[in-house]
């Protein structure tokens, strides 16, 4: 087994309240999805492209055990690293500290599921901070929108920093999260049909 | 000549092991450094070379600096129809619903995955960037009890939105089966996950599940923007 993202990951109270509103599942969960679709894809990639050469190259049957035949495919001399990445600069507007951790222990992972991500990425954690970070970024800016339209329609007053925003409107009665959401909605549709 | 000379004068304790003698002000020899790992002589029209760093503003190469290394790699930007899959069950499940338990379309056979984003043990499809995807579905119940269903709803999850669609009562039931279908145009952010899923509500859990290779239920998407 391998410990990644031993650093953990620190976000804002703000920060947090944006994700809730969209995500229907804790943040934590969400990184260890994507961390699980990073793992499939580093993996389907190899497989696909490799297999049939490391075939060619055995006499009898081979093992279908993925932590058998990853390291055995990227030992091949022919193997080269696919250095894949898709990180780009993300600049998070915040006002609050990121005080809360939301990967305390980072995550544990198989040798081979390491390997095929060395294998495939240019750099697997990066990557994935960048998922993070990336996310909060797009959340925040996601409620910045949807909030600032409601605020116009009202003719309220806009907060000019994000931060501000998401706290004066996850303050209001009747503000919902996406969970609260979503079980109300599914309550209110099974209830009428029955 | 003194100036020039001054660095390469000093004893050799009163240099700095590692760095690099470069001309200052007034053609004075200094030196900069020691570098560090991935570190350059950069110049500057107004003043002497310093010690920095490749940078990508942005961030369309990802620089990895070693010990006498630097390795650039363009970074992926994916384009309409570099990810996208289609997938479909390949055979029955028993009991799968009918009491308003919600069974994932276990979708675990791919016709193609463009990109590799879609995993076929747990039935999601991972964003590899930010983008607009299309995303559709089908679920094809059997067994059904039609005199006492009350609800069917399929729904399309993402990790930002839930799209439901909901059917009423036993009427669009035929011959103990209903197949229902949903498909949105939906925003998803790198990494996020999507998948389906599917209730038959009002009556016993003995829905059947359909899977067949004629491609009754089925996962589809495309990233469209």
């Amino acid at each position: 087994m391998k410990k990644i993202c031993k650093n953990g990951y620190k976000i804002s109270n703000a920060d947090e309240k944006a994700l809730n509103r969209y995500l229907n599942v804790d943040f934590n969960q969400w990184i260890q999805n994507a961390l699980n679709g990073m793992i499939n894809k580093a993996t389907k990639s190899i497989i696909n492209d490799y297999l049939e050469l490391y075939k060619s190259k055995q006499t009898e049957s081979i093992a279908s055990d993925l932590s058998i035949l990853i390291p055995a495919i990227i030992e091949m001399p022919e193997f080269k690293s696919y250095n894949y990445s898709t990180v780009e600069e993300v600049n998070i507007k915040r006002k609050q500290p990121s005080n809360k951790e939301v990967i305390e222990n980072g995550f544990e992972i198989e040798d081979w599921q390491e390997q095929a991500l060395n294998a495939f990425y240019a750099n697997y954690e990066d990557q994935l901070y960048y998922f993070m970070k990336n996310k909060v970024n797009r959340r925040k800016e996601a409620f910045n929108k949807e909030f600032t339209n409601v605020l116009m329609k009202e003719k309220s007053n806009i907060p000019v920093h994000q931060d501000d925003l998401i706290d004066l409107i996850t303050a209001r009665s009747g503000y919902k999260t996406r969970k609260q959401e979503d079980a109300e909605m599914l309550a209110k549709i099974t209830e009428t049909q029955q | 000549m003194a100036n020039q000379n001054s660095l390469n004068n000093r004893p050799d304790a009163n240099r700095t092991e590692k760095s690099i003698p470069v001309y200052g002000a007034s053609g004075a020899l200094t030196e900069i450094g020691p570098l560090t790992n991935g570190q350059l002589a950069i110049g500057d029209s107004g003043d002497p070379p310093s010690a920095a760093s490749l940078d990508s503003a942005g961030g369309t190469i990802t620089i990895t600096p070693g010990a006498g290394t630097i390795n650039l790699e363009q970074t992926n930007t994916l384009d309409v129809g570099d990810s996208g899959f289609l997938a479909y069950k390949n055979s029955d499940t028993s009991s799968a619903t009918g009491d308003g338990s919600v069974a994932t379309i276990s979708a675990n056979t791919e016709v193609f995955d463009t990109g590799n984003d879609y995993n076929t043990s747990t039935y999601n499809f991972t964003a590899p960037s930010t983008g607009k995807y299309y995303l559709g579905t089908s679920a094809c119940g059997t067994n059904i009890a039609g005199s006492s269903a009350t609800a069917h709803i399929i729904n399309l999850t993402t990790s930002n939105r839930n799209y439901q669609f909901a059917y009423s009562g036993a009427a669009a039931i035929q011959n103990g089966a209903l197949s229902m279908s949903h498909a949105v145009i939906t925003d998803m952010d790198a990494a996020d996950t999507a998948f389906g899923s599917v209730g038959y509500y009002g009556g016993s859990k003995l829905v059947i599940l359909t899977g067949s290779a004629g491609i009754y239920t089925y996962l589809v998407g495309m990233l469209m923007a």
